[in-house]
């Protein structure tokens, strides 16, 4: 489903990416960890090229993303992204949102893309909200309408770049729960979190990032209960030290 | 003080001459509407052209806009007048000129607003579209652009304020504008006091109403994030 190979970007001077290799069978639910700056958004975006990686190779569903002539537009319907800070068009309603990509990019009837709008909306549990403008909504309605855009093109994977890090503590649950009803739909997700409770409930395998490079792959029980490597360890006691259980 | 009282306005000349004068200022308002119209065209070709990711189209529409923005519009319509005609053979009417002379200096100014009204929207606006499988221009039109003019408005609006007052500089080239119509008519009459008077009051009772359309606008368009 997801072959990245020695994925490096650079900006500058500074070397975010070292050569990541990363593989995602159908169905995986796949969470990425590691400090802020390791590399995991920059990650993200080069496996759609929203940032445009220096080197290595990335094939996404038997499309090579990283080919020279790669058809992006094409290859991004297939790839949905959701974002720390949601970037819902203000200028549209939820339903306006979710019928944009369907209407604009594959060119589906209207009245169709609508009906289809309302079906995502109700999956993440705003059937409510349809005609409601973005600013009108909670940072976590924002975020579930950003997924159910992404869910009305269809994607075969879904990307997530820490989508409750720009939530307030008590809204992070009802997207974590959007996002695991998704999984549970097996989905295919790779998700950037620091929701360590969510990875452990949700996640096939935890892939640990530091300075660039994959440290540590693991499934949760493993990763949390016995990681292998000392940066892994070091990361982990940095984090359970201010977790309550 | 004393020396305005000391003069006896006279303002007899003024009834007789006040069809020429409208006739002036509806020159005047159609020189703002077509620059006005032409610049938003040349605004938004050379604004795409500043946003190229190619330099050969990025280099010539950024020195075009420092050009024109740098230099007094009094002697960008001159040079034209002069040079047009002596240098490139180039025979056009006056009015054509001035139009000429006005767009090249508005659209320079447009293209500046429109470039900073899109790069006000949000880099993860582009994200979101282009992401969901647009190219880059269907993700301009459909979600950057619709987003932009909303603050560009109020800008727009102030650009025809000060175009509409602007025009005046080309009644040196010969335009039959309001300016240029006053300053016939003092010189008829002898009475420049009372009819640049006339003529300024003209331009106040036709700006002014659009100032405060402009202030309706600014209400209207405010950005609510």
């Amino acid at each position: 489903m997801l072959l990245a190979q020695e994925v490096r970007k650079s900006f500058g001077e500074l070397e975010v990416l070292r050569g990541i290799d990363l593989t995602l069978d159908r169905g995986d639910v796949v969470v990425l960890v590691g400090a802020s700056g390791s590399g995991k958004s920059t990650f993200l975006r080069c496996l759609n090229r929203l940032i445009e990686p220096d080197g290595g190779r990335i094939v996404i569903s038997g499309e090579e993303v990283t080919a020279r002539k790669a058809d992006l537009p094409k290859i991004r319907r297939r790839i949905g992204f959701v974002a720390q800070s949601f970037n819902l068009y203000p200028h549209m309603t939820a339903a306006g949102n979710v019928m944009e990509g369907p209407v604009t990019v594959l060119g589906e009837a209207k009245a169709a893309a609508r009906e289809r709008a309302l079906e995502a909306l109700a999956r993440v549990g705003l059937a409510a909200k349809v005609d409601v403008y973005p600013n009108q909504l909670s940072g976590g309605q924002q975020q579930r309408v950003a997924i159910a855009r992404a869910l009305a093109m269809n994607p075969q994977l879904m990307l997530f770049d820490e989508p409750t890090s720009a939530l307030d503590p008590e809204l992070t649950g009802e997207v974590l729960d959007v996002m695991k009803r998704l999984a549970d739909d097996g989905m295919t997700m790779l998700i950037a979190s620091h929701e360590m409770h969510f990875a452990r409930r949700v996640a096939d395998r935890i892939v640990f990032i530091d300075e660039g490079l994959v440290v540590e792959e693991a499934p949760p029980d493993e990763f949390f209960g016995s990681p292998r490597e000392v940066r892994t360890r070091r990361f982990l006691s940095r984090l359970m030290s201010w977790e309550t259980d | 003080m004393r020396s305005l009282f000391a003069y006896t306005w006279d303002f007899e000349a003024i009834p007789d001459a006040m069809p020429l004068l409208l006739e002036g200022a509806w020159m005047t308002v159609k020189l703002t509407v077509i620059t006005m119209v032409l610049s938003l065209v040349l605004g938004f070709v050379v604004c795409v052209m500043r946003l190229s990711r190619y330099r050969a189209l990025r280099w010539p529409a950024y020195a075009y806009t420092e050009l024109f923005r740098t230099t007094p519009l009094l002697v960008q319509i001159i040079w034209f007048f002069f040079v047009l005609p002596k240098t490139f053979d180039i025979n056009i009417d006056v009015f054509a000129m001035g139009v000429l002379a006005l767009t090249l200096n508005v659209s320079a100014f447009v293209t500046e607003i429109f470039r900073a009204g899109i790069q006000s929207v949000d880099r993860g606006q582009r994200e979101a579209a282009l992401s969901t499988g647009m190219t880059e221009w269907v993700a301009m039109r459909r979600i950057v652009i619709p987003q932009a003019v909303r603050r560009v408005v109020p800008l727009l609006g102030a650009v025809w304020i000060s175009l509409f007052k602007d025009t005046s500089l080309v009644a040196v080239i010969g335009i039959h504008e309001l300016m240029f119509e006053g300053r016939e008519l003092a010189l008829a009459t002898y009475r420049p006091v009372e009819t640049f008077t006339v003529v300024s009051l003209l331009y106040f009772a036709l700006t002014y109403p659009q100032s405060l359309g402009l202030n309706w606008l600014y209400e209207r368009y405010r950005v609510v994030d």
